[in-house]
């Protein structure tokens, strides 16, 4: 258990664990200190944008809340009991909005942005500023994917932190300085990221917005709706935008075991194909001339039929990328319903995984993490790479084996390999035996990998 | 040493080329490194402890204290910044030390390294000093040939012509190859950093000052000066002096002895107007103000910093408006973006003294100019965002009259002069149209 430490946010007395984040104790307190720049998903807090201006009990200057911890004994005002927080917060949103364009009616940030609820909450309510604002180029198309307003852009970094401290990428920069600082990719190439979107999420304003979304829907006549995204085995949790029933984005919904929040692009870019044209919408029925369109019902009757005719004598196979829900709900009816008793999984699975497996998140805790199989992590399952980077930047040591790994195997070469790795006198299996958090990945395609796997490490006494 | 102006920083410069090894040597260069190396590193920081040796790149904390701040026992190397990057208008102080006196700053910083248990030290040198680079790299080339190093690394490091990164975590960026913008403290470097680890970081000046600490003794060294700050400084005077120039004084000698005895009094019998007493982006003081003794503590009692000892004078013929205008254009133009209120507020300030300063505002943009001011300051990441207003809110304060002349008679009463133009770089470099697109 982490030391507690006591302390008080506007006149509230909390207690939180020592080292936690200012913003995240004052929240504990039911106290909002508002935020642009903070995000702690994308590293060590960088006190840019100035929202979070709190006054400190013991020190004479306003303090950027994100930028500390509780300390036992604080006592912290924010804008809710300090006149002096007030006018810090009141200063920051006036000179954000100095140079924003308030072009609101047509961006499609409006009604779900963070800077119009925070101007809505605590800014000034008329502007001081009569002179003409920096204007730029827009918008910029820093992608087929992205496009990029810089009038909008408040200069949080939280697109440029993304790039550099989760993805990696280095491909989203900030240039220039001052007033004209601006948000660019490297060398102006296209911002070319198998995570690309996750900036338009990330971003505060109508900067970064998604060009297949842009001026397609106002937030007051969408739904959305949790669900699952079925691109890959992942599973990351998603919600979908849906406008008069067509689907017309796709947002994250944070799984802190899978997806920490972060989706691929795969996942959040493809879901165009549900509109498809040749995309099979209604029930068919093969009969002497081909296939015919039937309804529900009877299809649903025929299929009942069928299935009862066969008296148990069928085999299913499910394709691996359902939701635990629905292979569960469709393992109850084949099973129950019809008396079905063997299924077959292209994405062979194995109960015996069931005694090691560990949700995502484990992979950043990891000190040794193996990864075998053919496939790169970032092809066969995109957000677990953004694990191991995690997990590397943490200090973890992270050993690929593959044709492209840090240890050369030849592809198909892996069921081999792993034998070798629990041989005894074997380094790199010494190494996963003693390591106190050591993590297998497997990562290639089906057939007996997951079997493989549970194998390895019953063999290494996980 | 004559005891009525004792020379430290710059000892023997006038008489000897100290660029050279062999001659700062005949000088007794070095010997006090070979003194401090057989001493304790505690011992030599207990000396400069004692020695109250105050930081002379502007804040004024005292040497020992920041290094008694450095982490133990964290398994990284602790390091050794000095921050050459002298960049403030009106400031060539530490100049005069890097190209005159160069083996002065090296034997400081072996001499610290030893104190602090350092082996590796980064001379930070502003990217414009480029004959100064060449001769501190000739100089340290030398030293690592007689063998002085004594297995520290000294890096020198050419800046890129950035005004911020001589704010010290901005340099620290800077130094390890990112954006040269500044941190959030805390963590402060003692603690973390460059590359994360334990560092101390001084000024020039401060670590030339060193040898002669452990030359003289703490007890020598703290009868020069005043007691809150002994020692000397070197003065760089400017604008509309006399006979501008560095000239080394001992801390707290009155503004007007530097301003009419030392630096020969105001250019062509012209009355004083103004003083700037501690480089631009400290707050002005009046003719009124100049019987103030210059060392920290009196400086700020007086209501300014003593910044980095650039005292800028100026004369009657001077706009405030203009001055001010000028000075604002120089923080716009190296704001670093980082922080919303410096970024934007640093633009508007120079709007709005364009407006004043051209004869088309009214009272009202002077209540909004102060107010601007005032929804700056204190609340920036870094001590620029306070530099940039200090000039303008100052100058309106102090001179307030002059700006309310504007803009009741429509224009300039001073046809826009500026008699210390010169101070800043060139205008055309910091003055763009600021209603103009930017191009992707």
């Amino acid at each position: 258990m982490p030391d507690l430490v006591s302390l008080t946010v506007d006149d509230r007395v909390v207690q939180v664990p020592s080292n936690t984040g200012l913003v995240e104790a004052a929240l504990a307190a039911g106290v909002e200190i508002p935020v642009f720049c903070y995000e702690p998903r994308l590293g060590a807090p960088i006190g840019a944008c100035r929202m979070c201006l709190v006054e400190i009990e013991g020190i004479p200057k306003l303090q950027a809340g994100c930028t500390l911890t509780a300390i036992e004994g604080m006592v912290v005002r924010t804008a809710a009991t300090s006149a002096k927080a007030a006018d810090g917060q009141e200063s920051t949103l006036e000179f954000i909005l100095v140079n924003h364009p308030l072009d609101c009616p047509v961006c499609d940030k409006g009604g779900e942005c963070p800077l119009q609820d925070l101007t809505f909450r605590y800014g000034p309510g008329r502007t001081r500023m009569t002179f003409p604002k920096v204007t730029f180029d827009k918008p910029i198309p820093v992608s087929p994917l992205i496009a990029l307003d810089r009038e909008r852009c408040i200069l949080c970094y939280r697109c440029t932190r993304f790039s550099e401290e989760v993805a990696e990428d280095g491909l989203l920069i900030a240039r220039n300085r001052g007033a004209r600082s601006e948000i660019a990719t490297f060398e102006d190439e296209p911002y070319r990221s198998v995570f690309s979107g996750n900036v338009i999420e990330l971003c505060p304003v109508g900067a970064l917005t998604s060009s297949m979304y842009r001026f397609d829907a106002r937030p007051w006549e969408i739904q959305n709706v949790p669900t699952v995204c079925t691109g890959c085995a992942t599973g990351c949790n998603v919600t979908a935008t849906i406008r008069e029933g067509k689907v017309k984005r796709i947002l994250s919904r944070n799984h802190a075991e899978i997806d920490r929040g972060w989706l691929c692009d795969k996942g959040r870019f493809t879901y165009p194909h549900l509109l498809a044209r040749d995309r099979i919408t209604a029930p068919l029925q093969r009969g002497p001339k081909g296939l015919k369109e039937v309804s529900w019902d009877e299809a649903l009757d025929a299929a009942e039929e069928m299935l009862r005719e066969a008296e148990g004598a069928i085999v299913t196979a499910l394709s691996g990328s359902e939701t635990t829900e629905i292979a569960y709900a469709l393992g109850r009816l084949l099973r129950g319903g019809v008396g079905v008793h063997s299924a077959v999984l292209p994405e062979a699975t194995s109960d015996a995984l069931e005694a090691f497996r560990l949700p995502l998140s484990a992979i950043a805790e990891a000190e040794l993490i193996v990864v075998v199989g053919d496939d790169p992590v970032v092809e066969r399952a995109p957000i677990v790479d953004l694990w191991l980077k995690e997990a590397r930047r943490r200090g973890a040591e992270v050993v690929a084996c593959s044709p492209t790994g840090t240890v050369q195997v030849a592809p198909g070469g892996s069921a081999a390999l792993c034998q070798g790795i629990s041989a005894a006198g074997n380094e790199l299996g010494q190494r996963l035996r003693n390591a106190d958090r050591a993590v297998l990945v497997w990562s290639g395609p089906g057939g007996g990998g997951g079997a493989r796997i549970a194998e390895l490490a019953h063999e290494l006494g996980f | 040493m004559d005891a009525n102006n004792p020379i430290l920083l710059m000892a023997g410069t006038q008489e000897h080329d100290l660029t050279r090894l062999d001659e700062y040597r005949a000088v007794g260069g070095y010997k006090a490194l070979e003194r401090a190396r057989a001493l304790e590193p505690q011992a030599v920081m207990d000396e400069i402890s004692a020695a109250t040796l105050r930081g002379r790149g502007g804040a004024g904390f005292p040497m020992g204290r920041k290094a008694s701040l450095l982490a133990k026992g964290t398994g990284k190397p602790t390091y050794l910044v000095i921050n050459a990057d002298e960049s403030e208008p009106g400031a060539f102080k530490d100049r005069d030390v890097l190209r005159m006196t160069p083996h002065r700053l090296i034997e400081g910083c072996l001499i610290t390294a030893h104190g602090i248990g350092s082996e590796s030290v980064f001379i930070y040198i502003r990217g414009e000093y480029a004959h100064e680079f060449d001769v501190m790299r000739d100089a340290l080339e030398d030293a690592r040939t007689a063998g002085l190093l004594g297995g520290v690394t000294i890096v020198l490091h050419r800046g890129a012509g950035a005004y911020i990164c001589g704010e010290e975590t901005a340099l620290l960026e800077s130094l390890e190859g990112q954006r040269g913008q500044p941190r959030p403290r805390p963590p402060f470097p003692p603690v973390n950093g460059l590359y994360g680890a334990p560092t101390q970081i001084n000024n020039v000046s401060t670590i030339a000052l060193v040898p002669k600490i452990i030359e003289l003794g703490a007890a020598e060294f703290s009868k020069i000066g005043v007691p809150s700050a002994p020692g000397t400084a070197v003065f760089s005077l400017s604008g509309n002096v006399a006979e501008p120039g560095n000239y080394e004084r001992p801390l707290g000698t009155p503004l007007r002895e530097l301003i009419y005895d030392v630096a020969g009094g105001i250019a062509g019998g012209r009355e004083l107007k103004a003083v700037i007493p501690g480089g631009s982006s400290v707050p002005v003081l009046t003719p009124a103000e100049i019987d103030t003794q210059m060392d920290y503590d009196s400086i700020q009692a007086a209501g300014s910093f003593f910044g980095s000892a650039a005292i800028i004078v100026v004369d009657d013929r001077c706009c405030m408006v203009q001055l001010a205008l000028r000075a604002e254009q120089f923080y716009m133009h190296e704001s670093c973006g980082k922080c919303t209120p410096c970024r934007v507020g640093t633009r508007w300030l120079v709007q709005l003294l364009t407006k004043i300063e051209e004869g088309r505002g009214d009272r009202s943009d002077l209540d909004l100019l102060e107010g601007v001011c005032d929804r700056m300051l204190g609340k920036s990441l870094c001590a620029l965002g306070d530099f940039a207003v200090y000039p303008v809110a100052s100058y309106l304060e102090k001179y307030r009259g002059e700006f309310e002349a504007h803009v009741d008679g429509h224009g300039c009463p001073f046809g826009g002069a500026s008699s210390i133009e010169g101070t800043f770089a060139p205008i055309d470099q910091h003055a763009p149209n600021l209603a103009e697109t930017v191009h992707a």
